[in-house]
């Protein structure tokens, strides 16, 4: 499950500087961003796919950046752009194993994607210094995630976009626009993406790929022009390089002395704690803390004494036992026949030494007999190391298939079974640890004593700047093994560019046998792609009921019976005795929005995919109890719902956000000062601002120039 | 010095799937890495590669690979620090060829090891990452299954063990 927890905003757009949190509530799952129109909303939108999915998420015409950064910069005072965004989420997994017995991981995650602008005079620019980092959040600090792209697109595939981040006014484009073959295909992709049936479609992009890597590579062997580049490139590496070596000794040296104050603060506090009756609770802290130190350890070592078990013996035998049984039988046959082990060798060894053959005849020294017995010896030693390791062999053989026999009922997959049960109760302990030391802690800052309190809080201090230290050091030693990396592969080009002509033919020819392949499989897919779909349709038309059936009149009249997905991935309306109806034509535009809702939703519920729906304007050209009906059934089907709207589409949904929303917050455009806003913005350039109001509520930031929105609202106290 | 015949023989699996042997092995391939059992349950690439030599075997699959397709990660060398595994290679190949003097021919036994492995090392990375897990919880699920599940019968029917020693 993942769900979002916080996310930052850095001259993204407007959004220059902006933190927000969202509701993790599994109770009020909502989390409502209240802005008007040019607000910032489709901007956040954007914003947050872009650091889950990158460039991909920002629909660029090839060759044609759009701009991310503020459109009023003033480039001449700063000509480049630092663009950032950052996101926490929390992914959460359970394994369970057949025996009931099960582990679950909670991890939090903070991906920051990050890129530098430059700004010219056509309103575009250049985008240089594209960045992804994913850090595991641990109380012992931040570790960057080695693969971050590959793991982001394991906990959120890119063909989950448009599901779950998904803009209200184009989510109607699902149905009404275009042909109907791309209406089809995106229904059709939507279900692959969400069923995992996109591996071959990533197959075959990973083929499309390779084929577009290797046009690259035959194209970039341009006579003169390739050594320029590389030289150029090379003496830029040279310049990043020192760089990243004087922000990894920054770094270091910085967290030498927080390390250093960090003791200092312990001292200081268990000095202080150390008077009167705080001595009790000073030796509990310690103690639950040694608890908790060796729950984390006991539980890292059983995770790997566990992931050892992979290296084991036992497992190699367990799965190999009818080769092992088999060669048993086959050396034991040898054996049978006296083929193995060799005797012959040692008697005409001691004939030779003898001087006399098993025979009788005379073997004496410098008789053909005896050449001819030495030549015979001679050859056979040849083999006798082959016949030695078959000896060896054969009784290891059937001491493993006899081992065998008992390993099946305590062998490895037992093991295993153990392994994990400890595991799990290890978790528990560990969590039992965590509750009790957060308990202490938390009877620790209680304490009256300021000296202690103030002290705690700048020990944490301390703690969240050598979290940032160890992440600047790890992103510069990253940085440096990146870059001198590409220094010795750029050396290498040369040669490789010689050679890849020839390479590239053959490449091509074994794609194109894979795109084949891909053709088979997905027939395969198809089959079973289709059983999934029914399911998908079937939910879909009980949300879509659900939404639209609360407008009474239309229940009366009942024009809209049913809807459903056909074979051919056409989503379909039909009204009484089964009459298809044409959804431009005989649907408004609530019932046109709540169908592609109802879709999205009955996608994610058939999937089991849990993770967060943004959207935005969900409920444009809605209203009354449509409009109620659609955020119901989205708050109530929902893992986590993010929704961006305006004042206009809250007005009669104002109670259901009450039950619903844990978080609402507020967008303004400082632009919108003096038209629409009331009160000068705290800031003279263009921005989004946030505040924390309600969606009951203004205040100076927020309150709206002559609006009668107003007068439903009341002032949020300073 | 250990008996070792493969010490001078490359270890290979598929070139798509070299990138996954980093992944999800301890051995760092970034300066600073900080790895863990749950994410990179292999300690060493070797093990990940045996293991997907022993699934491929028991699946009975084998795929030949060639050139570019397949990519050497380590020698044989690194098996002597696990003798254990040089014996149940050569058990495997006489239990697969029906040929007991095939370990007179240790090139041939890593052949039909590497190509267990090409058939298995795809299954095992799927292993790892199919489930909502952690890929050391999705592996130890997987191959759970795999012991309940019946292995492919081998093929007696082949030609039967006959002496191809060398004279």
């Amino acid at each position: 499950m993942l769900k979002l927890r916080r996310a930052r905003f850095s001259n993204f757009r407007l959004l220059r500087d902006v933190e927000l949190s969202f509701s993790a509530d599994d109770k009020k799952r909502l989390t409502v961003i209240r802005a008007e129109n040019e607000s910032g909303k489709t901007t956040m939108l954007t914003a947050l796919q872009w650091a889950f999915f990158g460039d991909e998420a920002l629909d660029e015409a090839p060759g044609r950046p759009t701009r991310l950064y503020p459109i009023d910069w003033d480039a001449t005072a700063q000509p480049t752009v630092p663009v950032s965004v950052e996101v926490e989420f929390d992914y959460t997994s359970e394994t369970t194993l057949k025996d009931g017995s099960s582990v679950r991981s909670e991890e939090t995650f903070l991906i920051r994607r990050s890129c530098t602008e430059h700004p010219n005079e056509d309103g575009a620019g250049a985008r240089t210094n594209n960045n992804l980092m994913l850090y595991r959040l641990e109380s012992k600090g931040d570790e960057p995630v080695a693969n971050p792209k590959v793991e982001l697109e394991d906990k959120f595939p890119l063909g989950l976009r448009e599901l779950f981040f998904t803009d209200g006014d184009r989510a109607q484009t699902w149905i009404e626009v275009g042909t109907q073959g791309v209406k089809r295909a995106r229904v059709q992709n939507a279900i692959r993406s969400l069923l995992g049936l996109d591996l071959i479609e990533k197959a075959q992009d990973h083929v499309k790929e390779t084929l577009k890597s290797f046009n690259r590579e035959l194209k970039s062997i341009g006579p003169n022009t390739e050594a320029g580049k590389l030289g150029d490139r090379l003496a830029e590496i040279e310049v990043e390089l020192a760089e990243a070596e004087k922000a990894k000794g920054d770094a270091t040296e910085a967290l030498g002395r927080i390390e250093e104050q960090i003791q200092d603060y312990d001292n200081r506090i268990g000095e202080a704690l150390r008077q009167g009756d705080r001595d009790e609770l000073q030796r509990q802290v310690s103690s639950a803390n040694d608890q908790l130190k060796s729950a984390e350890r006991t539980e890292v070592q059983l995770q790997r004494q566990h992931s050892d078990l992979f290296k084991d013996t036992s497992l190699a035998l367990g799965l190999l036992a009818p080769h092992v049984r088999r060669a048993r039988d086959l050396l034991a046959g040898l054996k049978a026949r006296g083929t193995i082990p060799q005797k012959f060798l040692p008697i005409l060894e001691e004939a030779v030494d003898q001087g006399v053959c098993v025979c009788g005849t005379s073997l004496a020294k410098g008789t053909p007999t005896r050449k001819h017995v030495c030549d015979l010896i001679d050859e056979h030693k040849k083999v006798d190391a082959i016949v030695d390791r078959l000896t060896d062999l054969n009784v290891l053989a059937s001491r493993l298939a006899a081992s065998l026999d008992v390993e099946e009922a305590v062998g490895w997959p037992q093991r295993a079974r153990d392994s994990f049960q400890l595991v799990s109760g290890a978790q528990e302990t560990l969590r039992t640890a965590q509750e009790r030391a957060k308990e202490l802690e938390r009877q620790l800052e209680g304490l009256p004593d300021t000296a202690v309190a103030d002290l705690t809080k700048a020990k944490k201090a301390a703690e969240e700047q050598r979290k940032i230290q160890i992440r600047s050091e790890r992103e510069a030693e990253i940085k440096i093994h990146t870059v001198e990396r590409e220094r010795t592969e750029l050396t290498k080009r040369r040669d490789q560019l010689l050679r890849s002509e020839k390479k590239y033919a053959r490449l091509r020819a074994n794609l194109r046998a894979a795109e084949d392949i891909h053709g088979v499989l997905a027939l395969t897919f198809a089959a079973i792609q289709q059983g999934k779909m029914r399911e998908v349709s079937e939910e879909m038309n009980r949300l879509f009921l659900g939404m639209i059936v609360a407008n009474t009149e239309q229940a009366q009249k009942a024009i809209i019976q049913k809807a459903e997905i056909t074979d051919d991935y056409d989503i379909v309306v039909t009204g009484p005795q089964g009459r298809r109806l044409d959804p431009d034509r005989d649907l408004n535009g609530a019932s046109r929005r709540a169908i592609t809702l109802s879709f999205i939703l009955a996608l994610t519920n058939v999937s089991g995919v849990e993770a967060p729906n943004v959207i935005d304007t969900p409920l444009g050209m809605t209203s009354g109890l449509v409009r109620q009906a659609i955020l119901r059934t989205a708050a109530e089907n929902a893992t986590q719902l993010v929704l961006f709207l305006t004042p206009a589409e809250i007005r009669d949904v104002e109670d259901l956000l009450d039950e619903y929303a844990g978080a609402v917050w507020t967008m303004s455009n400082t632009a919108h000062y003096p038209t629409m806003l009331a009160n000068e913005p705290p800031a003279a350039d263009l921005r989004v601002v946030l505040c924390q109001c309600g969606h009951r509520e203004f205040c100076s930031v927020c309150e709206r120039a002559g609006d009668e929105l107003n007068d439903r609202l009341v002032r949020r106290p300073a | 010095m250990s008996y070792n015949p493969f010490q001078a023989l490359d270890l290979k699996v598929p070139s798509e799937f070299h990138e996954d042997l980093t992944r999800f092995s301890r051995t760092q391939s970034v300066a600073g890495e900080k790895k863990n059992p749950l994410d990179n349950p292999f300690d060493r690439y070797v093990d990940l590669w045996m293991l997907g030599v022993c699934v491929g075997a028991r699946a009975g699959r084998t795929v030949e690979l060639k050139g570019p397709a397949s990519r050497t990660f380590v020698t044989g060398v690194v098996l002597a620090t696990d003798p254990d595994r040089i014996e149940l290679l050569e058990l495997l190949a006489v239990g697969h060829t029906g040929d007991p003097y095939i370990v007179a021919e240790p090139r041939r036994v890593i052949d039909l090891a590497n190509g267990f492995a090409a058939a298995g090392v795809p299954s095992v990375v799927e292993m790892l990452k199919d489930g909502r897990g952690r890929p050391l919880w999705n592996l130890t699920e997987a191959v759970l299954d795999e012991f309940e599940r019946e292995p492919e019968p081998l093929d007696t029917g082949a030609a039967p063990a006959k002496a191809s020693k060398k004279k």
